[in-house]
């Protein structure tokens, strides 16, 4: 009986190769026209999901494990210690979506279907909802949350998370327009995130949400820190689309 | 999608149908062609579905004729090892040809396109044991006939020198 290897050989050698000249440019011609297909932002949000890494994954779950678990018995402080992490989500968040920047991997990156931009948008999509999704369980789940409410917590564990990637897309922009597209990111991020942690403190970390007026400055700030980080955004796209044009 | 990936192999199942290299190219274009824009969830399916259905109106409009392999090695005359190569190739469509279009279409998908078995079921539409059982009784009957193609070329290959 012969074995499959031989069938294979021989139905293999059989076939005649195409024409490479003539299939190439048949590839290239479907290729524009898929170039015209719309992506939905569910899709391109997926398709980018792909390439972040697992280890970014893992260390914000362990981050967050070392919080919840290591600070039993310290109640009220709680919500302070883990808005602490915040900012090294952020810091992880951000090194993650300038990867492609940091290996000089943008130009490549926009020949493909998607612009530079929108993969760069898109894995920060993809992370900043998977870390919103973990604070939002937090909020819900760190004990003496119901006392001090719901909101009031997130506010506080998502105020140090936007401004250190306030801070973070300020220094990655600032590094960027210099012509410097790779160096100092990986410097500037985290030295981001030291600021907010040891100087943010006193703003941050020290209000005290069983006063009503407090709470409504948490919010305050909450809305102020959202203004800022929208005009971040749009100041970023602006950059990404000089930069690709 | 990976349309160099699958094009490459919508090329050899649409050139095991129709045996010509031009025919063939053309027609795993037109599979594309109309493939695309379709939002589909298994791709390499639909793409085998629209190659077989083009290969299968292909075929009602030029019925190919079944190739004598004795009147070919007559033409070729003495052999060389580049004849030897046309020859084998010759024994090969020879053999393909006298095999159910289903036996054909399971040893090209499995040992040509080098498809998995829970692909070729969910292509073929038969369960995995109908496709194991006839996929060995294809690659039997394929061995008989290479060797029934081998013996009356040694034959003729005899038969020629004795003339000689």
């Amino acid at each position: 009986m012969m074995r499959d290897s031989e069938i294979k050989i021989l139905l293999k050698g059989y076939c005649e190769a195409p024409d490479n000249m003539k299939k190439d440019a048949f590839i290239r011609s479907i290729g524009r026209k898929q170039q015209f297909e719309k992506v939905s932002f569910v899709k391109m949000l997926a398709l980018q999901a792909r390439y972040i890494r697992k280890r970014m994954w893992i260390i914000s779950i362990l981050l967050l494990a070392w919080a919840v678990f290591n600070i039993s018995g310290l109640e009220s402080e709680k919500v302070e210690i883990i808005s602490k992490i915040m900012p090294f989500f952020a810091c992880f968040g951000m090194i993650e979506g300038c990867r492609a920047k940091m290996h000089e991997m943008s130009e490549l990156e926009g020949t493909t279907l998607f612009s530079a931009k929108g993969a760069y948008f898109a894995k920060m999509a993809v992370i900043a909802m998977a870390h919103f999704f973990t604070i939002v369980l937090l909020a819900v789940f760190t004990p003496g949350a119901h006392e001090k409410g719901c909101l009031i917590v997130m506010a506080r564990l998502l105020i140090p998370y936007i401004v250190t990637s306030i801070l973070s897309m300020e220094a990655e922009r600032s590094i960027r327009s210099c012509g410097k597209d790779n160096e100092g990111i990986h410097i500037a991020i985290p030295f981001c995130v030291a600021l907010v942690v040891f100087y943010g403190r006193e703003v941050l970390y020290d209000m005290h949400v069983t006063d009503s007026l407090d709470a409504s400055k948490v919010m305050m700030l909450l809305a102020l820190v959202l203004v800022f980080q929208t005009i971040e955004v749009k100041k970023t796209v602006k950059l990404e689309e000089l930069l690709w044009n | 999608m990976e349309i160099e990936q699958y094009y490459d192999k919508i090329y050899r199942y649409c050139y095991f149908k129709v045996n010509n290299k031009t025919l063939a190219e053309d027609l795993t274009q037109e599979t594309f062609l109309r493939f695309l824009g379709a939002d589909c969830v298994y791709p390499d399916r639909y793409l085998y579905t629209i190659a077989k259905n083009l290969c299968i109106d292909e075929y009602r409009k030029n019925k190919p004729e079944l190739t004598d392999i004795n009147n070919c090695e007559e033409e070729l005359g003495i052999q060389s090892g580049f004849e030897n190569a046309i020859v084998d190739k010759l024994s090969v469509k020879q053999a393909l040809d006298e095999i159910s279009d289903e036996d054909r279409e399971l040893l090209i998908l499995r040992y040509v396109n080098d498809e998995p078995m829970s692909e070729i079921c969910k292509l073929t539409g038969i369960s995995r044991f109908a496709v194991y059982r006839r996929l060995k009784d294809a690659k039997s009957r394929l061995q008989v006939l290479l060797e029934r193609g081998n013996d009356e070329r040694f034959r003729n290959k005899d038969l020629a020198e004795g003339l000689l």
